[in-house]
C-alpha cells in the first residue's frame, strides 16, 4: 500500500517534467545542446539471420599474409603450389562428398532423428525408383530443390500411374526442365568443386547444346492449349542453350497467334540474334526490329534487355558496332536503366578487339564505376574483372589503369565477382605480367611479396618473365628467394626455368665487395647443387625422366667450382664423364677449366688428370693449356706425368721444365 | 637524327594520332628508316642541325598540351563517322600552319631536297613514317587527325601485313619486348559512354515481375551460386551453413522451425480433460487414473498437443477393450501409470503369486481376489469394509 502511494505521488512530477521537455524541444528545436535532450528510441531494425555474422565477418578483413581459410589446418600441410592447393581443397570436399554418399547409401542406418525441427541437409534424401509410389507433392518438392533427374523420374512415374498433375505444377516442372536443359546439376554444397571447375574458355563462341526432341519439347507438345507461359518457357530454354532457329520459329508462332510474351523472353531472343542472321547489318536490323516489336507489344525493357543487346553486338564486327553499342547505352540510360558489370564487359569486348584499333574506353568505364560496390545481376558480371585486366595488359599496356581495376576489385564485396579460380589466376597473371613489363623490378617485388604465395602463385610462364626481368634489371640478389619459391611452387621440373636461372647465375657473377651481394657466391653454389640434387632425385623416382643437357651440367659445375667445394664438384664431374651416353651435347671447356682450378686448390691431381683426359678425348683445343696448368699447379708423380705426356704430348712437359 | 627524334616523340607525346601505326613503325623497320635519314643528313652543316633539333624539340614539347586542349577524339576508331566541329577544325588549322612553318624553315636550313625533307619531318612528327610526301600535306594531316575520311586502301593492306607480323612475333613469345609505353593517366576519358544519341524507342524501364516464377527462382539461385565462393573465414562459413539450414539462426531462438507448435494454443497442451468427456466414468479409479494421466501429460513438454490427445485416446480404446473385465466379470486388476514426475498405481489387479511377506501388505487385495472368484455377496462387502477401513472399495463400482 505504502509503495503504491509513493508511486502515485511521484507520477505528477514525472508528467510535469516531460511536458516541459516537449515545450522546450518545440521552441528551441535548433539548439539541441540543452541538457534535457529527448531520448529518441530508434525503430527496430529487422535483421536477417546472417546480418550479425556478416558484421562479424567484416571485422576479420583481408589478410594476404595468411593462407586462405580453407587451408587453415596443420601448418605443416599448408599447400604451397597451385596443384597442391587444388588437391587440398578438392580432397577436403571429396571427404564431405563421401560422407554424404555413405549416408545416402546406408539410409536405413540413419533413422535416428532426434532433431526437432529436422535439419533437411543432414537427412538422407528420398530415393526414387521405377517402383516408388509417388504423389504430386513429391514432384513439387523436387522442383523446389531443383533436382532435375529425380523430378523427371517422378514425372514419368506420375504419368505411368495416371495421376493428374495440376497445371501450375506442370508449368513449374516444364520451366525446371527448360532451365537446366534436362541435365543434372552440380550439388549446391560443392563450393570447392564449383570454384575449381574449369569454366568455359573466356570469349569462346557458344555452341548449341539444347537437347532436341527431348523431354522439354515433348512436354511442350503435350501442353494444350499453349499459353504465353508455355511459349515463353520453351523459347527461353532454347535460347539459353543456343537452339536459336527453333526458338525464333516458336517466337514467330507466338506472335502470329497473338500470344503475349514477356520481357525476359524478348531478352533471350535478343541474345541469340547472331545465330539467326549472317552479316553485321542484318543482325543489327533484326535487333532493331525485335526492339520495335517489343515496343509495340507495350513491353518495357529491363537490364537484361540491355545486356542481351550488347552481347549480340559483340558478335557484330565492322565499323558500326561501337556506335550501335553507344546508341543502346544511351537509350537505356535515358529510361533510367543502369548498366551492370556484364554490360561493361560487353562494351570492352566491342571496343577492344584483338586486332582492332586501340580504344581507351576502359578509362571511361572506370571513371563511371570506380568506388562502387556491385552485386551480381547477370552471370556475365563475373567476366568483367578478368577482361578488364586483360585489356589493361594486352590492349592498353597501362599499369595505372590496372591498379585502378585492382582497387575496384578489392572494394567492398566486389571480390565475389572474380568468377572462379581459373578467372582469378588469369586475372593475376595479366596483372603480374603487366607490372613486370612496366614497373621497375624492385617496385614489382613489393606487389609480388604482397600477393605471393597466399593470393596468387605465379605459373611457370610468369616465373619465366620474372627471371627475365631479373636478368635485365641485374637484381641478382633476389635469385635465392626466387629459387626457394620455385621449389615451393613445384617449378623445379621445368627445364626452361632451370636453364634460365643457371644462365643468370653464370652470367651475372656476384661481386662480393658489394654488401648486398656478399654471400651470393655461396648461395649460388648451393642453388646449383640443389638443382643437381632435385633432378637426380626426380630421375631416380619418376618414370618420366628429365634428360640432362651437358650445358646445364657444366653450368652447375662452374657454379659449384666458384664456391670451391671439391666434393660436390666431383660428384657432378663424375656424372659428366660417367654417363656421357645419357647426356645431350658436350660439356663446356670453361667448366672443366674451373674444375681443374678447384683440383689444384684442393690438391687433387688424379681428378685433374682425369679431367684432362676427358677434354682431350672430346678434342678441345684448349686441352694443351689445361695440361700446362696442371703441370705448373702440381708436382706430379711419375705415373701421372706419363699420362699427361701421353695425353697432351711431350712438349707440354718440356715447356714446363723450361719455364 | 630521326632516330633521336623518334625517341623524343616517344617520351614526350601523350598519345599518337592513329592507332594503325602504333608501334610497328618503331619496332619493325628500323633499318629502312635509318637509311634514308643517313642519306639526307648533309654532313657539312652539323651546327645548323643542332639548332634545328632544338627548335623541333621545343615544338614537340609544346605539342601534347595544345593537342589535348583541342579535344580531338583521336584514339577513337578510325571508322568514326563524326565530322569535326568547326572549332576543332580551326584550331587544327592553326597547328598545321605552325607545323608547316617550322618544318619549312628547318628544311631550308638543312638544304637539299627541301620539299622532301619537310614532308619527312612532318610525317615523323605525326608518326606516319610510311607516308610519302607526294600528296597535299595539309590534307594528309587533317586526314590523320580528324579521321574524317576512311583510311586508304594501301594503308589497310599495310596494317594487315603488320598484324600478321605481329601475330608471328606473338607466337614467338616476344610480345613483351614492346618498348611502347603511353602515358594515359593524364589523358581524360575519350568515349562519351552515355553521349550517343538514343534510339528513342522506349519510355520507361520495366518494373513488372517475371511471370515465370520457377524460372526466375532458378535464375536467382544460379546467380547466388556464381558468387558463393569458398568461405574466407569462420563467420563466412557460418553464414554458408545458416543459409543451408545447418545452423541455428541468429539471434538464437530455441523455438526456431517449430512452426506447428506456433499454430497451437497453450490451452490445447494444458487442458486435456475435455478429451475424457463422453467415455470416461465421472468417478472411480478409472476416472482417477485418467485425471492423473491428464495432469502428467499437461506437464509433458516433449509431446505435441496431437500426441497428447492420441495418448489419451489410446487409453480410451484400452479401457473399452477391458470393459467386461471392469464391470462384466467384476474382476479386479491393477493399473499402473507413470508420468515424468508422478507415479500412479492402483492395486485392483488380482495378484496371483504373492510371496508370504508381500501377502501381508496386500492382504486386502488378496482377499478381494479370492472372494471375487465367485460372486461376492453384499454381506462380504460389509465385512470387508470393517476389516480394512483404509481401502476404499465402493460397492456401486464393483457390485
Amino acid at each position: 500500500m505504502h509503495n503504491i502511494r509513493r508511486s502515485f505521488t511521484r507520477l505528477p512530477f514525472i508528467r510535469k517534467q516531460t511536458t516541459w521537455n516537449c515545450k522546450t524541444f518545440a521552441t528551441t528545436s535548433s539548439s539541441s545542446s540543452s541538457d534535457n535532450e529527448e531520448i529518441k528510441i530508434p525503430n527496430r531494425i529487422k535483421r536477417s539471420p546472417t546480418d550479425l555474422l556478416k558484421a562479424l565477418s567484416q571485422t576479420v578483413g583481408y589478410d594476404p599474409t595468411a593462407p586462405h581459410y580453407k587451408f587453415h589446418d596443420d601448418p605443416f600441410l599448408i599447400p604451397t603450389s597451385n596443384i597442391a592447393k587444388r588437391t587440398f581443397a578438392l580432397a577436403q570436399e571429396s571427404g564431405r562428398k563421401s560422407a554424404k554418399w555413405i549416408r545416402q547409401e546406408n539410409w536405413k542406418l540413419f533413422q535416428h532423428t532426434e532433431m526437432d525441427p529436422p535439419i533437411e541437409a543432414f537427412v538422407p534424401t528420398k530415393i526414387y525408383t521405377e517402383e516408388s509410389e509417388v504423389e504430386v507433392k513429391d514432384l513439387e518438392s523436387l522442383i523446389a530443390a531443383a533436382d532435375v533427374t529425380d523430378a523427371a523420374l517422378v514425372y514419368q512415374l506420375l504419368q505411368k500411374n495416371k495421376i493428374e498433375i495440376p497445371a501450375e505444377v506442370m508449368q513449374s516442372f516444364f520451366e525446371l526442365i527448360c532451365f537446366f536443359n534436362n541435365e543434372e546439376q552440380l550439388d549446391e554444397d560443392l563450393v570447392e568443386e564449383r570454384w575449381f571447375r574449369m569454366s568455359a574458355k573466356l570469349n569462346e563462341r557458344p555452341r548449341k547444346t539444347w537437347k532436341d526432341y527431348d523431354l522439354a519439347e515433348q512436354i511442350f507438345s503435350e501442353i494444350d492449349p499453349k499459353d504465353s507461359k508455355a511459349y515463353s518457357t520453351i523459347i527461353r530454354g532454347m535460347c539459353k542453350y543456343y537452339q536459336a532457329e527453333k526458338a525464333y520459329a516458336f517466337f514467330n508462332e507466338a506472335l502470329a497467334n497473338n500470344i503475349a510474351l514477356d520481357v525476359e523472353t524478348f531478352n533471350s531472343i535478343l541474345s541469340v540474334v547472331s545465330f539467326l542472321r549472317e552479316g553485321y547489318e542484318a543482325r543489327w536490323d533484326l535487333m532493331r526490329e525485335l526492339l520495335i516489336t517489343m515496343k509495340s507489344a507495350n513491353l518495357n525493357p529491363n537490364q537484361g534487355t540491355l545486356n542481351s543487346c550488347l552481347s549480340s553486338i559483340t558478335t557484330m564486327g565492322g565499323r558500326t558496332s561501337r556506335d550501335n553499342a553507344l546508341k543502346i547505352l544511351g537509350e537505356f540510360k535515358r529510361i533510367g536503366i543502369q548498366p551492370s558489370l556484364a554490360s561493361w564487359y560487353y562494351i570492352l569486348q566491342i571496343f577492344c578487339r584483338e586486332r582492332g584499333p586501340v580504344s581507351h574506353v576502359l578509362i571511361d568505364i572506370m571513371n563511371e564505376i570506380e568506388g562502387k560496390e556491385f552485386e551480381i545481376k547477370d552471370l556475365k558480371d563475373c567476366h568483367f574483372f578478368v577482361t578488364a585486366m586483360d585489356v589493361c595488359r594486352n590492349h592498353l599496356h597501362d599499369k595505372n589503369l590496372a591498379k585502378r581495376v585492382d582497387a575496384l576489385l578489392h572494394h567492398g564485396d566486389n571480390y565475389n565477382l572474380i568468377g572462379d579460380s581459373y578467372k582469378e589466376s588469369v586475372y593475376y597473371r595479366n596483372f603480374f605480367l603487366l607490372l613486370l613489363s612496366t614497373e621497375p623490378f624492385e617496385i614489382f617485388m613489393d606487389t609480388y611479396h604482397y600477393l605471393v604465395p597466399n593470393v596468387y602463385i605465379p605459373e611457370p610462364v610468369v616465373m619465366e618473365e620474372i627471371l627475365k626481368s631479373i636478368e635485365v634489371s641485374g637484381s641478382i640478389e633476389t635469385i635465392p628467394l626466387i629459387w626457394s619459391h620455385m621449389i615451393l611452387f613445384d617449378h623445379t621440373t621445368r627445364e626452361n626455368l632451370l636453364n634460365m636461372i643457371t644462365k643468370i647465375m653464370i652470367e651475372n657473377k656476384p661481386n662480393p665487395s658489394l654488401p648486398r651481394q656478399e654471400n651470393l657466391v655461396q648461395s649460388f653454389g648451393d642453388i646449383a647443387y640443389d638443382i643437381w640434387k632435385k633432378i637426380e632425385e626426380k630421375n631416380e623416382m619418376r618414370t618420366k625422366q628429365m634428360i640432362w643437357t651437358a650445358r646445364l651440367l657444366s653450368d652447375i659445375l662452374t657454379l659449384i667450382c666458384r664456391i670451391e667445394d671439391f666434393e660436390k664438384a666431383t660428384e657432378i664431374f663424375d656424372k659428366i664423364i660417367g654417363s656421357q651416353d645419357e647426356i645431350l651435347g658436350d660439356a663446356e671447356i670453361t667448366s672443366m677449366q674451373n674444375y681443374v682450378q678447384v683440383c689444384i686448390l684442393k690438391k687433387q691431381p688424379e681428378k685433374a688428370v682425369q679431367c684432362l683426359q676427358f677434354c682431350t678425348e672430346i678434342g678441345f683445343p684448349e686441352s694443351k693449356d689445361m695440361a700446362k696448368t696442371i703441370c705448373s699447379g702440381f708436382t706430379l708423380d711419375e705415373n701421372l706425368l706419363k699420362k699427361v705426356a701421353y695425353l697432351a704430348g711431350e712438349d707440354v712437359l718440356n715447356d714446363n721444365i723450361i719455364s | 637524327m630521326l632516330q633521336t627524334l623518334k625517341k623524343l616523340r616517344l617520351s614526350t607525346w601523350s598519345y599518337r594520332p592513329t592507332c594503325s601505326v602504333r608501334w610497328y613503325s618503331d619496332d619493325e623497320k628500323p633499318d629502312k628508316k635509318q637509311k634514308p635519314s643517313g642519306k639526307e643528313q648533309p654532313k657539312a652543316k652539323p651546327i645548323d642541325n643542332k639548332e634545328a633539333i632544338s627548335r623541333l624539340n621545343a615544338l614537340l614539347e609544346s605539342m601534347p598540351s595544345t593537342a589535348s586542349k583541342s579535344k580531338i577524339e583521336i584514339p577513337l576508331a578510325p571508322n568514326k563517322k563524326k565530322t569535326p566541329s568547326k572549332e576543332s577544325k580551326e584550331s587544327l588549322k592553326k597547328h598545321i600552319d605552325a607545323l608547316r612553318d617550322v618544318s619549312e624553315r628547318i628544311a631550308k636550313k638543312i638544304g637539299g631536297n627541301t620539299e622532301k625533307t619537310e614532308a619527312e619531318l612532318l610525317s615523323q612528327l605525326l608518326g606516319q613514317s610510311n607516308l610519302k610526301y607526294e600528296g597535299n600535306l595539309v590534307n594528309l594531316i587533317a586526314d590523320m587527325k580528324v579521321e574524317s575520311e576512311p583510311i586508304k586502301k594501301k594503308e589497310q593492306w599495310k596494317d594487315q601485313e603488320y598484324s600478321l607480323a605481329e601475330g608471328v612475333r606473338r607466337s614467338l613469345g616476344q610480345q613483351n619486348e614492346r618498348r611502347f609505353t603511353r602515358r594515359i593517366e593524364s589523358t581524360p576519358g575519350v568515349v562519351n559512354l552515355f553521349g550517343a544519341e538514343p534510339m528513342g524507342l522506349f519510355e520507361k524501364a520495366s518494373e513488372e515481375k517475371d511471370p515465370l516464377e520457377t524460372w526466375s527462382k532458378l535464375q536467382q539461385r544460379e546467380l547466388k551460386l556464381a558468387v558463393t565462393h569458398p568461405p574466407r573465414n569462420y563467420f563466412e562459413k557460418m553464414i554458408l551453413w545458416t543459409e543451408q539450414g545447418k545452423l541455428w539462426k541468429f539471434p538464437i531462438d530455441n523455438e526456431q522451425g517449430m512452426d506447428e507448435e506456433f499454430a497451437t494454443d497453450f490451452s490445447e497442451h494444458v487442458l486435456l480433460e475435455m478429451h475424457l468427456e463422453g467415455w470416461c466414468p465421472t468417478s472411480g479409479p478409472v476416472r482417477q487414473f485418467m485425471e492423473l494421466v491428464c495432469v502428467g501429460l499437461s506437464k509433458n513438454h516433449y509431446f505435441t498437443a496431437k500426441e497428447k490427445k492420441d495418448h489419451i485416446l489410446w487409453y480410451k480404446k484400452y479401457f473399452e477393450e477391458k470393459k467386461d473385465l471392469l464391470d462384466g466379470n467384476r474382476k479386479i486388476f491393477n493399473i499402473v501409470a507413470y508420468t515424468p514426475d508422478a507415479q500412479f498405481s492402483q492395486h485392483i489387479m488380482p495378484l496371483m503369486n504373492l510371496i508370504p511377506r508381500a501377502r501381508q501388505c496386500h492382504q486386502p487385495y488378496a482377499e478381494i481376489f479370492t472372494n471375487l472368484q465367485g460372486k461376492p455377496s453384499d454381506g462380504w462387502f460389509k465385512g470387508f469394509k470393517q476389516r480394512h477401513p483404509k481401502v476404499c472399495l465402493r460397492k456401486p463400482e464393483l457390485a
